[in-house]
């Protein structure tokens, strides 16, 4: 994908295995790397579906896309749990000032995708 | 592995020690025979968490948490503090990324580091990234982290914590790292937070004291005196490299320290923190260190209630 001003996050973004996107900034020193990058999100047929990292990336960017949660929500949804909401495409999902990744919304249900091992067990 | 000490006195405590490693209490009668060290080193760690402000401000979290849990502030480390539950990883706080659950001596090195954002840093073993993650912090997610150990099953949790923090400016390498005396005068901080055996962790776990042994200390030393050479090597003149060990024999810290000061130009500079200590140990076992060890921080657990720890931040001469 190579560098790309996105949203003036001033980031290099590569596209490897699984269509998954990654985040990073260069380094100058040449060393032998395992591993480099932060999962930003899936590249998918109608957009990309941002991981919870690259929600906080975008989150306090956007202007559009983003739908606040309640306590009670946020819940629901860092438990794994699907929301009803009349909305449709990519949306973030923020609970205060915090961002809970990215849901894909039909009209009705915002579908969940918040990893198992991310996930809350009982109480906020 | 649980041991029962509540209601023993320290005495007691320590003939239970006993009992479990005799050559641990033989060895640490020369360290502190204290009761109060044998008092701490039974009681359980206090939990303390660090607020990532990659995510998020101080104050944000800690409205947040204090909803729920009482909070005391960390005096060395500003973004710290001790919470009074037993866990804090299944919070939705920790699960987003905007606490780090550390242990509150181990939040020293990284604060005694002093990086800035741009800087070029080398943390050599670096797994599971509590001090890596706590460094991309102040360094606002700018300049570059090699992020390097030797284990590869230590670097999937390095890298998982790495993601969960939101760090973009970390490289992870797989290296012994003795690696990286190749890199000479390349890095402008180095932190060398060396394997050693583990005494400071006993508090979270008895299974440290049972596992200890003499030998291992020794092996350990050897290593670190390596590791710190290397470490110094690949510092830019004018760099800071700070060693931490969560062990309290002289033989992995003002020993480590003495070996890398006989033979370079490395100076030691004081820890100007908040932070209750002992002092450091000048002569141990026949064995007379170079008077500057006496700026390392050496904190045993009753001191602050935490962890044993020792932390030395290293100057190379410009």
């Amino acid at each position: 994908m190579g560098r790309e001003e996105f949203l003036g996050l001033n980031l290099e973004f590569e596209e490897r295995g699984k269509r998954r996107v990654y985040a990073f900034k260069k380094c100058p020193l040449e060393v032998p790397t395992y591993h480099y990058g932060l999962y930003f999100g899936t590249l998918e047929e109608s957009g990309i579906r941002l991981s919870i990292e690259g929600s906080f990336l975008v989150g306090k960017l956007a202007k559009r896309n983003v739908v606040e949660l309640d306590d009670e929500m946020a819940k629901r949804w860092m438990s794994g749990g699907d929301l009803e909401l009349p909305v449709r495409g990519y949306v973030i999902l923020k609970w205060r000032n915090f961002f809970l990744g990215c849901g894909k919304g039909n009209g009705k249900v915002v579908k969940n995708y918040v990893p198992k091992e991310r996930r809350i067990r009982g109480d906020l | 592995m649980k041991m029962i000490t509540e209601g023993l006195t320290p005495k007691e405590i320590k003939e239970e020690f006993r009992r479990i490693n005799p050559k641990f209490v033989e060895r640490y009668e020369r360290i502190d025979d204290s009761d109060e060290f044998y008092e701490f080193m039974a009681k359980p760690l206090r939990t303390s968490i660090r607020v990532n402000t990659l995510k998020a401000s101080v104050e944000e979290v800690v409205k947040s948490l204090g909803e729920r849990f009482e909070l005391e502030p960390i005096p060395w480390c500003e973004e710290g503090f001790f919470v009074n539950a037993e866990k804090v990883g299944g919070t939705i706080e920790h699960q987003l990324g905007l606490i780090f659950s550390q242990e509150a001596s181990a939040m020293i090195p990284a604060v005694a580091l002093e990086v800035k954002p741009g800087m070029i840093v080398l943390d050599i073993a670096a797994a599971p990234g509590g001090k890596t993650t706590q460094i991309a912090q102040y360094m606002q997610n700018d300049g570059c982290i090699i992020a390097n150990d030797v284990k590869v099953d230590r670097l999937n949790i390095l890298i998982s914590n790495l993601q969960r923090c939101g760090v973009t400016i970390a490289r992870v390498t797989m290296k012994d790292g003795r690696f990286f005396k190749r890199f000479r005068d390349t890095f402008d901080r180095v932190l060398l937070d060396a394997p050693c055996s583990n005494v400071g962790m006993i508090r979270k776990n008895f299974k440290y004291l049972k596992m200890w042994r003499l030998r291992e200390v020794e092996s350990l030393s050897r290593l670190q005196k390596e590791l710190i050479m290397a470490g110094y090597t690949a510092l830019k003149p004018g760099g800071i490299l700070v060693y931490s060990t969560c062990t309290l024999d002289p033989l992995e810290n003002e020993e480590v320290v003495d070996h890398l000061l006989s033979n370079t130009d490395a100076e030691v500079l004081e820890i100007d923190l908040p932070v209750v200590r002992h002092e450091p140990v000048l002569e141990f076992e026949g064995r007379r260190y170079c008077e500057e060890v006496r700026r390392c921080l050496r904190i045993h657990p009753q001191d602050n209630d935490t962890e044993g720890f020792f932390v030395a931040k290293i100057l190379k001469p410009a």
